[in-house]
């Protein structure tokens, strides 16, 4: 327990310092999705993941402050995705994600009205994750896992003849390679269980003629507490805190309006309304922002999920 | 009921699954590209300004020969709004500053051609 309290410790820490690290709202490419549970599962098993997002941002940021900008009105997206984490043995477990932009627009007045709307399949996320650790007594677990996002979506999405910003486009255009390490610590006899994650993403190049651009990398720290409300409800509380580095351009100059830092606190509700089967609803709520030069920042989102986990083990083999 | 929920379940899968390849797998039909001619060529193109600060709109405009024209403009930094015209408006943001490309593609049943206009945002 001890070491439980002195690992929280640490990832609060981290989701405390670091001022001049760096929040982008509306950068290219998939949005964070999941519902935060990591853990890996059975031999044979199926976790299915069916979620939707929609985010809003119409907040411009000079650092830590709003700023006002005539231009620009907001940015918003609507993106569903599908995840399948499968149990290969007792210690790899295989996930996959793709999701569709239905809708990934910015209003702007020129000084008309005018909307960018842009939609399409997003990237695919493949991960493999590993069971480092699993005690019985406290109930832990420790999975480290990695990951490629490759751009299978398009960066050509036109309208009315103009090819729609990069930061519309339903496809980053670039490779993506991932880690990230997840812990938990459970006990059944009590109703409050905490679990972490710790991830980071590379990005490469975008791979295109015309452009030459590079994502500044990613990374996030979350601490979750979840608490059971009674047999059927789970809630969860994760404060998160998500870091960018800044974007380069030609001759690896960096873009200095890129890159932030956003500590979100991030309410869930669990439903389990039947059998295995759990419903969930999650907002995202920044509680601070600092950005590097003046950029967009995200105003709120939510998620609604469905999941189940379908054991695929023969009968004749349990 | 578990049968009802796995059936709803699967479904609705299968019409993200679906929905997202008959949408995103459409293929453009690609155009080849030509050397210009008296049927199809951009002799150039002009922006009411080069050099802008951020959020500063200017117009660019193409100036082409052929007949049924399509344009495709894009640019590698920045927004620009047109209307499947020869000419678009073009705006920077702050994390835009830098000298960019805007590039314009234009095609008839000749073929394609393009040019490109730097444009640097202060």
């Amino acid at each position: 327990m001890k070491n439980v309290i002195q690992y929280l410790v640490v990832l609060i820490f981290f989701l405390l310092i670091g001022k001049e690290t760096y929040s982008q709202c509306c950068s290219a490419g998939n949005p964070v999705s999941g519902d935060g549970q990591q853990k890996s599962i059975k031999k044979n098993s199926l976790r299915i993941y069916l979620s939707f997002k929609h985010s809003y941002s119409d907040q411009y940021y000079y650092k830590n402050k709003k700023e006002e900008v005539a231009l620009i009105d907001n940015s918003r997206f609507d993106y569903s995705s599908l995840q399948l984490t499968y149990g290969i043995n007792k210690k790899w477990n295989v996930q996959t994600e793709l999701g569709y932009f239905f809708d990934k627009s910015q209003t702007v007045y020129i000084p008309e009205k005018y909307v960018f709307k842009g939609y399409g399949i997003g990237d695919l996320g493949i991960t493999a994750k590993y069971q480092i650790l699993s005690l019985v007594k406290p109930q832990s677990e420790l999975v480290g896992s990695f990951g490629l996002k490759i751009p299978v979506g398009k960066l050509d999405e036109d309208m009315n003849g103009v090819v729609l910003p990069i930061s519309l486009q339903p496809s980053t255009g670039a490779m993506k390679y991932n880690l990230g390490l997840y812990y938990s610590i459970l006990n059944p006899s009590k109703k409050l269980s905490f679990y972490s994650f710790l991830y980071a993403e590379y990005s490469s190049l975008i791979q295109s003629d015309f452009y030459y651009y590079k994502y500044g990398n990613y990374y996030s720290f979350s601490v979750f507490g979840k608490y059971k409300l009674s047999n059927r409800i789970y809630t969860v509380l994760q404060l998160r805190e998500e870091l960018r580095d800044k974007d380069k351009r030609e001759n690896d100059e960096k873009i200095e309006s890129t890159g932030s830092k956003v500590l979100y606190a991030a309410p869930q509700i669990l439903y389990n309304f039947y059998e295995n089967w759990f419903l969930l609803g999650q907002a995202d709520v920044p509680l601070y922002k600092y950005v590097n030069g003046h950029q967009l920042t995200n105003k709120y989102s939510f998620t609604f999920g469905v999941h189940k986990t379908l054991s695929l083990q023969k009968k004749s083999e349990v | 009921m578990k049968f009802i929920y796995n059936k709803a379940f699967i479904l609705a899968c299968l019409v993200l699954i679906i929905s997202s390849f008959t949408t995103s797998c459409k293929k453009d039909k690609k155009i080849e590209t030509v050397e210009p001619t008296v049927n199809l060529a951009i002799d150039s193109i002009v922006a009411t300004k080069t050099n802008v600060v951020v959020w500063e709109k200017i117009k660019i405009t193409a100036y082409t020969k052929g007949e049924n024209l399509n344009y495709l403009w894009q640019a590698d930094h920045g927004s620009m709004v047109g209307k499947d015209s020869s000419t678009v408006t073009y705006w920077g943001c702050y994390s835009c500053a830098g000298t960019n490309t805007v590039k314009c593609t234009v095609s008839n049943e000749y073929g394609s051609v393009m040019d490109t206009i730097k444009i640097t945002v202060k």
